[in-house]
């Protein structure tokens, strides 16, 4: 059961996008910046990559939950924490032991591992250009959990290796936001979530069976 | 789903008879300015009337800091007072809810027949009163006519909060809350706390449980009622929407699915208010219209049932 409808949580967003702009373009600069590092790593990618993953979800759990929904949803403190988690996760994974390392091939894992990060940054804009949603209320990568969860796992899926924890989180996160997404009606923010899930199934299979990703 | 209704107790039949005699089916309801006649119900307790039709926000009224929402919902609320509303629901649980419902109580002129009620929703006893303090701040108002425990949390610790608050005069009545037919075992037993003015829990048309127990024991423990989900959060009638309504809806002077499903759960003798909840205008003013017209009787009532069942 959720506390809001979907007229209230697109105000909401329209409203934390102006109280944060222009943080949106720091935002994806660092996405970008990532992208282009897992392209064309060189020494220290891994740990760059990772401490702007970090970034994002820290960001996505203490300000997006914690500060700003909290005033409309009872239960985002737990979002919050549990966001704050995986961003601390990926910081001492990534940024400081440095175990995330990536590299991108060529074939259909790549493309559908490019088409993701692809996705969570261009999935609202498109949607917002088709007029099916308010400019103001995009969410970014980087400072909303959609398209950062989408981004990660995206991220994961061109990773030589990361630890499978990273990515119990995202799948939980992307599990509930297709509840509210239903609960609220909005088919089109079912699509992100479901990537996420399908893209986190098909690495977690994957590894199982000892098959580069 | 109970298939049909449980015999109604020999007390709460009395009530009943005494609440619409004495309680303007047709007359000493409050009026607007059409002075149309409203339906009132006694609170037991001390048998002051209140409109049987009341107002719930969660969801509804939680929509942050937006501007035209908050306007939207502010036009909602002049029209509940409009059509001789009272009491409005809402909880700390509800976000945004009770600041949209003080935005909204500023801009209408005329409040007086506000009952205002809200929870109490804190784990801890010792917190309970800044929650409270809180809650009479964002509606800006003086006092709560009513403060109900939320979902039974930690009640045992806040009834004591609340009975000396109602005896210092900072509330009024003290309720419990529960919904969608959770811990009714729970509930029951602190039905049978002393001092307790009102209850709440979810009754409707398709659900009916608490016809067997908890409508029965508030009437004997002379408890008000408060009726919530009286649409299952818009489900029956986004159900029943492409149904027509029964030839004998006129009857009860029911013009749309919204009052028959009201009709239904105000006419319970043991039912003091329904609180159903909405976003818009037009649906307050059909909510608002079971306020006004026949109710339906016990026979009526079966029938009703039979007819949604059949849907």
């Amino acid at each position: 059961m959720f506390p809001y409808d979907a007229d209230a949580l697109f105000a909401f967003l329209a409203q934390y996008n102006l109280a944060l702009w222009p943080a949106q373009i720091l935002a994806l600069l660092m996405a970008l910046g990532a992208i282009l590092l897992v392209l064309r790593p060189r020494s220290g990618s891994g740990h760059i990559v990772g401490a702007i993953l970090a970034a994002s979800w820290l960001s996505s759990g203490a300000v997006y939950y914690l500060v700003y929904l909290s005033a409309i949803d009872f239960v985002s403190p737990l979002f919050g924490l549990l966001l704050i988690v995986q961003g601390l996760l990926m910081a001492w994974d990534g940024a400081i032991r440095g175990r995330l390392s990536f590299s991108f091939h060529r074939d259909w894992s790549g493309w559908a591992a490019l088409a993701l990060v692809l996705a969570a940054l261009m999935y609202e804009p498109v949607i917002a250009l088709l007029g099916a949603q308010d400019w103001l209320a995009v969410r970014v990568v980087g400072l909303a959990p959609a398209p950062t969860m989408v981004f990660t796992v995206g991220l994961l899926l061109l990773a030589e290796r990361f630890a499978l924890y990273l990515l119990v989180i995202p799948i939980l996160w992307s599990i509930s936001a297709l509840a509210l997404a239903w609960f609220l009606g909005i088919p089109a923010d079912l699509v992100l979530p479901l990537a996420g899930i399908a893209a986190g199934v098909l690495i977690i299979w994957r590894r199982t069976r000892g098959v580069r990703v | 789903m109970k298939s049909s209704m449980t015999t109604l107790s020999r007390r709460a039949l009395l009530g009943s008879a005494a609440t619409i005699g004495a309680a303007a089916w047709f007359g000493s309801g409050p009026a607007d300015a059409d002075d149309t006649p409203r339906l009132t119900k006694a609170i037991p307790s001390n048998g002051e009337h209140i409109p049987a039709i009341g107002m719930g926000s969660w969801i509804t009224f939680n929509v942050g800091d937006d501007a035209a929402l908050r306007t939207e919902r502010a036009a909602v609320l002049q029209t509940f007072f409009d059509r001789g509303g009272g009491m409005v629901d809402s909880s700390p649980m509800y976000g945004s809810s009770e600041a949209v419902i003080g935005y909204g109580l500023k801009t209408i002129p005329d409040t007086r027949s506000l009952f205002a009620a809200s929870k109490v929703w804190t784990l801890l006893q010792s917190s309970g009163p800044d929650q409270m303090e809180e809650s009479r701040a964002l509606w800006g108002i003086e006092r709560f006519d009513l403060m109900q425990i939320h979902n039974l949390l930690n009640w045992d610790g806040h009834i004591e909060t609340l009975r000396a608050d109602k005896a210092a005069g900072r509330i009024r009545y003290i309720g419990i809350t529960t919904s969608h037919g959770r811990r009714h075992d729970e509930f029951e037993k602190v039905m049978h706390e002393p001092d307790l003015d009102f209850v709440q829990f979810t009754y409707n048309i398709l659900d009916r449980e608490a016809e067997d127990r908890l409508l029965p024991l508030a009437a004997d423990r002379g408890l008000a009622v408060i009726a919530n989900r009286p649409f299952r959060q818009n489900a029956l009638i986004e159900h029943f929407a492409a149904h027509p309504l029964p030839s004998w809806a006129g009857e009860i002077d029911c013009a749309n699915w919204a009052q028959f499903l009201l009709k239904f759960v105000i006419s319970h003798p043991s039912v003091t208010c329904a609180i159903p909840a909405t976003t818009r205008v037009d649906h307050m003013h059909e909510n608002m219209g079971a306020l006004e017209g026949r109710l339906p009787d016990a026979s009526m009532r079966e029938q009703m049932i039979r007819y949604v069942e059949a849907l």
